[in-house]
């Protein structure tokens, strides 16, 4: 048997080390790969074994051989023959007999034939080459992350309820400022909740749900993009007060943190570095007041006057527009809500994915406004972003951007759609004009390819090659 | 009745006892000897090639001597007829003056067979010998005559003389069970046959023909394992440039192969050294051991082996070594 598989193991090497370099350097061949493996397997097991069978040795073979190696003069070979005989001749019993006898008293040494065949370090060789080549073949890095995706997620009780109450708290701040996208957000996130705490649901599914509620926020981020992070300036003062304020979502201390400001600018009292930043400030809450309204204009005037060192001036402005600061209220409770909802969310997803090595999805809320008020560009757009673990196209999604660089009247981005969605964050970029209708076009093709490879119909080689190829081709636009 | 120890034991008493009254009367010569002995036993003839004054005569004498057996002798002359060989039927006159026709035996009709210097006999007298040799009788007018028992033939020719021979044809040639070589003796075996008397006294028969026709049976009763069976028939395949599994000297230097009739032979000299080692199975020694002699006269060469000077030994010594012992599988 082990010469039959030496035999056979050793032609086979080359042949799956061939089949394996055809399968990792062509990728078609994995469209018939495994039946090929298949094919070859059988034949290799169909081989050996006939192999094995045809190679055999008799008993007589063996016996003749005992007497070639002994000198026995085909004694042994003969009477292993004629023993097999209903009745032997005289002489061929008398042979058995004398044959017997010599043996029983040692008088003719046997040197038997080794066990071992000499084809054992060859084919035990070859065996081991051949499982390398299948361990190579069926180990595939992704893989583990596919079996992740299709476990079943649970969400520890302390997680659920502390996600529960803030989405109760959401709902009810939602309710009290009556928005509708907030309202949305908040009723997603609750029947999410419920779904997963049912534990019907696996990891991939929870993960593209958890995104699709990210997306939701981010659409409704977008309206108050403004007012990112404010609270993160790192001012003191009264205009530190206000930033701070209006991060935290605090209309209340907003209003008294805006009275000082007024005055401290009608007194001049405000100090250079703190007019600089009251600039901006200005500037984000205009960004959220109704459009082309008075106050918008009033807030963008008393931005302009601040920076330009007019104190009285920006104090003047801040007055007039008083009577409506009011209105910016709406805005400043909705994204300290929506903060809270992406708060929430960003919990549930690092439970369900502690990796820490797996892609962190912590950008998809609004982009962080940069000092010359464009919005950054997440590293998600680009290939660099597509680790081992994004495999869904909501996982590989690109961020959406500040509309910085737009007046954003052009975006109409209703509900979550993974294609509007993504054209507004091209829309939303400094890209020219001329490259537009490209870049609609390209999302819109983008958008489809990720949908097949969200259902497996591209084979997983390719993934990379046309990533790479959409990656190369948004890095050109840009 | 003898049980098969008895019989291997006498065959092997009777065939050493034998050789070694032979040995008194021919020194050396052993091949010969125990060849012409085995070729009696087998029931088969021997061609014995060698020059005048070698003892081939004396072999055959001694032989005849030694089982008590008829002994007649013919000598081959081209002038020499098939009647002078067979015998013919002659017209006779009884005491009451009737006439009648008989038939007269010629020297064929004897237990041992001296055909001395047989190529000198013509194609036509040589043949007279080939039924008596295969089918142990002759047909004469119509009639035929069986052979008596033992019946065995030694036919000597000089390889030396070219005018005036008819070599034997591979017909014939077939016929013997062994052709035998014989070599001029060493020193030391001459200076030994010196002293030998030119006319050997008549000495008294040491066994009877029935001691013979018992050695016979015995032959006859010796297993062939099918392993030896299969030996013989791959060595036979050898021979033949036709065959397949031919080494490549047979291809090379063979014309014509071995008959089925030599392989035969080959298997019964086998068994025969079986018995004289005191065994009851045949082993693929005894048919290594049994080879030249047996297949030396059948296997016919081509122009290229006599042009390289290849004998029929060099073949058969390298059929022997190249046929495998072992099985296939």
């Amino acid at each position: 048997m082990v010469d039959a598989l030496g035999r056979v193991l050793l032609p086979a090497v080359p042949v799956a080390l061939a089949y394996l370099l055809a399968t990792k350097s062509l990728p078609w061949t994995r469209f018939f790969a495994a039946y090929l493996g298949i094919v070859l397997l059988v034949v290799l097991i169909v081989t050996a074994i006939v192999g094995a069978l045809a190679s055999r040795r008799s008993e007589l073979y063996c016996a003749k051989w005992i007497d070639v190696r002994n000198q026995l003069q085909d004694r042994l070979a003969s009477s292993v023959e004629w023993s097999r005989l209903a009745a032997p001749d005289p002489f061929q019993q008398r042979c058995i007999e004398q044959f017997t006898l010599a043996v029983g008293a040692r008088q003719v040494r046997l040197d038997l034939p080794s066990t071992r065949s000499p084809r054992l370090p060859v084919a035990v060789g070859c065996a081991l080459a051949l499982v390398a080549v299948a361990a190579v073949y069926v180990y595939r890095p992704a893989s583990h992350i596919e079996q992740d995706a299709r476990a079943k997620s649970t969400i520890p009780k302390t997680v659920a309820a502390t996600v529960g109450k803030q989405v109760e708290l959401l709902g009810q701040q939602a309710s009290r400022i009556d928005d509708a996208e907030l309202t949305r957000v908040s009723e997603e996130l609750k029947t999410f909740l419920d779904v997963v705490d049912r534990g019907g649901t696996d990891r991939e599914t929870t993960l593209r749900a958890i995104d699709k509620i990210r997306k939701q926020i981010a659409v409704a981020n977008l309206r108050t993009s403004g007012l990112a992070d404010l609270s993160k300036s790192g001012l003191t003062g009264p205009v530190g007060a206000l930033a701070d304020a209006i991060g935290r979502g605090d209309t209340k201390g907003a209003h008294e943190a805006l009275e000082q400001v007024k005055t401290a600018l009608a007194q001049g009292g405000l100090s250079e570095d703190e007019v600089t930043n009251l600039g901006p400030l200005l500037a984000g809450l205009a960004s959220v007041a109704e459009p082309r309204s008075k106050l918008t204009e009033q807030l963008n005037e008393a931005s302009r006057l601040a920076q330009n060192g007019n104190q009285p001036g920006a104090a003047k402005m801040l007055a007039d527009a008083s009577p409506q600061l009011g209105t910016l209220d709406r805005a400043i409770e909705a994204r300290s809500a929506l903060q809270r909802a992406e708060a929430a969310l960003q919990k549930l997803q690092e439970t369900l994915n502690p990796d820490p090595s797996a892609p962190a999805q912590k950008s998809t809320g609004p982009s962080e406004p940069t000092p010359n008020g464009k919005g950054t560009v997440s590293a998600s757009s680009g290939r660099d972003a597509i680790s081992a673990g994004d495999q869904t196209v909501e996982e590989r999604v690109l961020e959406p951007l500040l509309p910085a660089a737009s007046d954003g009247a052009d975006v109409s981005i209703k509900g979550i759609w993974n294609g509007k969605v993504m054209r507004s964050l091209f829309d939303s970029t400094d890209a020219t004009t001329e490259g537009e209708a490209a870049k609609r076009i390209l999302v819109d093709h983008e958008r489809v390819v990720e949908d097949r490879f969200a259902r497996d119909d591209i084979p997983l080689e390719y993934e990379d090659a046309i990533r790479t190829y959409f990656a190369a081709v948004h890095q050109k636009g840009k | 009745m003898m049980n098969a120890d008895e019989e291997v034991a006498s065959f092997q008493r009777v065939f050493s006892t034998a050789v070694d009254h032979i040995h008194k009367s021919i020194i050396g010569q052993n091949d010969a000897i125990e060849y012409a002995l085995i070729g009696l036993v087998a029931g088969g003839h021997v061609l014995l090639e060698g020059a005048p004054g070698l003892g081939k005569t004396r072999l055959v004498k001694t032989l005849s001597r030694v089982f008590n057996l008829q002994f007649s002798r013919i000598q081959f002359t081209p002038d020499l007829m098939p009647a002078d060989i067979l015998g013919t039927t002659m017209m006779s006159q009884n005491d009451r003056n009737e006439r009648s026709f008989a038939f007269q035996p010629g020297p064929i009709f004897g237990n041992i067979v001296l055909a001395d210097e047989v190529n000198r006999g013509t194609p036509k007298t040589q043949s007279a010998l080939l039924e008596a040799m295969e089918e142990q009788g002759v047909t004469i007018q119509g009639r035929r005559y069986a052979m008596p028992a033992p019946f065995f033939i030694m036919a000597t020719q000089n390889p030396i003389e070219m005018e005036g021979v008819y070599p034997l044809p591979e017909a014939q040639l077939d016929r013997f069970m062994f052709k035998i070589e014989v070599a001029a003796p060493a020193a030391a075996e001459m200076r030994s046959i010196i002293d030998v008397p030119v006319r050997e006294a008549e000495s008294k028969p040491l066994f009877k023909t029935e001691d013979l026709l018992a050695l016979q049976r015995t032959l006859a009763r010796v297993p062939t394992a099918s392993h030896i069976k299969d030996y013989v028939v791959r060595l036979y395949r050898a021979t033949h440039p036709d065959a397949i599994e031919a080494p490549s000297i047979t291809k090379k230097y063979i014309r014509y192969g071995v008959s089925p009739r030599g392989a035969q032979a080959l298997l019964l000299a086998a068994r025969a050294w079986a018995l004289i080692s005191g065994r009851f199975n045949v082993s693929v020694q005894d048919i290594q051991r049994a080879a030249l002699p047996v297949l030396r006269h059948r296997i016919i060469r081509n122009f290229e082996a006599e042009a390289a000077e290849v004998t029929t030994a060099d073949v058969i010594a390298e059929l022997v070594r190249s046929v495998p012992e072992l099985p296939e599988r």
